[in-house]
């Protein structure tokens, strides 16, 4: 079955003494006013992240594989042939279109591919659209520690002795590094989906074709709902999921809502412990719209979270666990 | 029947990519522009981008004729600029960076550093011929906030998006304005004028601008405010140029000060005004 509404939502991720989208000095991005924000990408890549471990037998182009004889990440070509074998000298733009269309990552996010080797240049504007982050906690506290390498500095000092042969001054001393992390915030990422982005290339790859389909969008809220918790590495543990907001309109409506960014609000107190998020303005938003809306899903993470001024007509449910949805 | 409608195109984030560095950054225009206007117009329509090398797109070729004027606006905006942000980020998945320093078969990551609009926002006007079935779908599709295909701001990361009615905060102050629709008034630019876009400009914009003691500061209508207190230049593309495919520039100034008669040539100013408010104000339309 095929997907073709459009939504529009927002996905929050909590990063608590967490680094959850870094610069390039190590630091979580901030902007000039000192707000913290993320790229599209760190939270993409939790998505993609998840369908590889978790759906092992979806195909997911854009991330990176190792070739198995030498351990280096493969090519864009080697990517492809790959993950279509039988297809090797491909430069039919049906057959790379189709291809294309069969990874889950591509039928969501969208592909540039552009195969020198092949001659063959593909762009797909996905349907999913991810916006940058903004931390909307009303704190932005960075801190940096330091930390102690276990090993000595691998380029000792070069030392002459009186006979003048070259000895080497072990170090007596492993070296300092420096990690930062974010005290508390709270990533909104916008997102819409669009399923008419897809019309192009499926007109292009005819029956070769696979649309965005239901059960890619029951996998992707999995993963929108669990990503960022699931990946765990040293900087990010302690970066969660914490909501995720799905606004789904009726079939044919193509109304353009504005980014729930400045919407979204966090109350500076908790209560018992909990974050509260406010959202007044996105309901006040929609109370405009509701003969354009089909469902409303609210996803929390009913132990750290709480949200009030809910929308009506809107459905929470928990943010972990299946829902009853995947098979 | 022609009209000219306005609206608000806002997005958290904008990059509107020059094309004339592609190493070390990439650099955005800090104005919209109408090529880039063009392609949000094709995505409310729904028609097709650009698909092949060297051949226009049908959105190009169908809305290129729409004359149209552009006002940075919102509270980000400073005098026409926006603050701007470096982001750096990486692309991992290893396709795109062929080669680490001597050993070309070695895929490795690829740094890219992008310089980023922080909250753009534009009005947009638009002279439509409603005769024409895209402009009359343009024309209904924006006033009812809709749209074929989700318009972004240079990026699909920036998503963009306007208010069809006026957004009030509870005082009743305005705090985003809605998609206004104007009368066309005649005139033949025989005074001085103020104009709302940016405009191209034809000569130093120093000899065209009223500077205080010109006019008779004791009329009537004399106001503080005529005299302006910034000029705002940038170089931009108007449009594309279709035997090399690639834009062609034009000099674009933006002033809150009024100019002298025949500052600028008359065909492409319109005086109009607004239906509900009757607030008057001349716009360039390119």
């Amino acid at each position: 079955m095929n997907f073709d509404n459009r939504v529009f939502g927002c996905a929050i991720v909590k990063a608590i003494n967490s680094n959850y989208n870094a610069d390039f000095s190590g630091q979580p991005r901030t902007l000039p006013n000192g707000i913290v924000y993320a790229t599209d990408k760190a939270f993409k890549y939790t998505v993609r992240y998840y369908f590889t471990k978790m759906y092992p037998n979806e195909k997911v182009f854009y991330f990176q594989t190792p070739k198995p004889d030498t351990g280096n990440p493969r090519s864009l070509d080697d990517k492809y042939n790959f993950l279509f074998k039988d297809t090797k000298d491909e430069k039919d733009k049906k057959i790379v279109n189709g291809n294309l269309l069969k990874c889950i990552d591509i039928r969501l996010f969208g592909a540039t591919y552009a195969n020198k080797a092949k001659k063959v240049n593909i762009s797909i504007h996905g349907p999913l659209q991810v916006n940058h982050a903004k931390n909307i906690w009303h704190e932005n506290n960075i801190y940096t520690e330091q930390i102690k390498a276990p090993f000595a500095d691998p380029k000792p000092k070069k030392e002459k002795t009186e006979e003048g042969e070259e000895s080497f001054d072990e170090a007596a001393m492993t070296t300092i590094g420096r990690q930062s992390k974010l005290q508390e915030g709270h990533y909104l990422h916008h997102f819409s989906i669009n399923p008419q982005n897809l019309k192009d290339p499926l007109e292009v790859a005819g029956e070769l074709g696979t649309a965005l389909l239901k059960e890619d969008i029951i996998k992707l809220k999995a993963a929108m709902r669990q990503g960022a918790t699931f990946y765990d590495s040293a900087s990010k543990a302690g970066t969660d999921n914490e909501i995720l907001f799905w606004l789904q309109l009726n079939k044919d409506s193509k109304l353009i809502l504005p980014a729930f960014t400045d919407l979204v609000k966090t109350l500076p107190e908790k209560q018992e412990g909990k974050t509260v998020f406010d959202f007044e303005k996105v309901s006040q938003l929609l109370s405009c719209f509701s003969s354009e809306i089909e469902t409303i899903e609210f996803y929390i993470n009913g132990q750290s979270a709480m949200a009030i001024n809910l929308p009506e007509g809107c459905t929470s449910l928990p943010l972990f666990g299946n829902n009853g949805e995947e098979a | 029947m022609k009209t000219v409608i306005s609206f608000d195109l806002h997005a958290d984030m904008g990059f509107l990519k020059k094309p004339d560095i592609n190493e070390k950054v990439y650099l955005t225009y800090n104005m919209l522009h109408k090529p880039c206007v063009l392609g949000i117009l094709g995505a409310i329509v729904g028609l097709q981008g650009f698909t092949k090398n060297k051949e226009f797109p049908n959105y190009y070729k169908k809305l290129k004729s729409i004359p149209i004027g552009i006002k940075p606006i919102g509270s980000y905006c400073d005098n026409g600029n926006f603050s701007k942000i470096v982001i750096k980020y990486n692309n991992a998945t290893c396709f795109a960076n062929k080669g680490i320093e001597g050993n070309p078969n070695v895929q490795a990551i690829l740094n890219i550093a992008e310089q980023t609009l922080i909250r753009p926002a534009y009005r947009i006007f638009l002279l439509l011929d409603l005769e024409k079935e895209n402009e009359q779908t343009l024309y209904n599709r924006i006033r009812q906030q809709e749209a074929s295909f989700i318009p972004y701001l240079g990026k699909n990361d920036y998503s963009a998006w306007w208010y069809k009615e006026d957004v009030k905060t509870d005082d009743g102050a305005i705090l985003f304005q809605g998609v206004k629709e104007y009368n066309i008034l005649q005139d033949e630019f025989k005074d001085n004028y103020k104009i709302e876009t940016v405009f191209v400009k034809q000569k130093p914009v120093v000899e065209s601008v009223v500077e205080e003691g010109e006019e008779d500061d004791f009329s009537d209508n004399f106001q503080i405010s005529d005299f302006g207190t910034y000029v705002y230049f940038e170089k931009l593309p108007l449009k594309y140029n279709e035997q090399l495919y690639q834009y062609d520039y034009a000099d674009f100034a933006l002033t809150d000060s009024k100019l002298k008669v025949g500052s600028l040539p008359t065909e492409n100013l319109y005086h109009i005004q607004e239906q509900d408010s009757r607030q008057r104000f001349v716009v360039q339309l390119n």
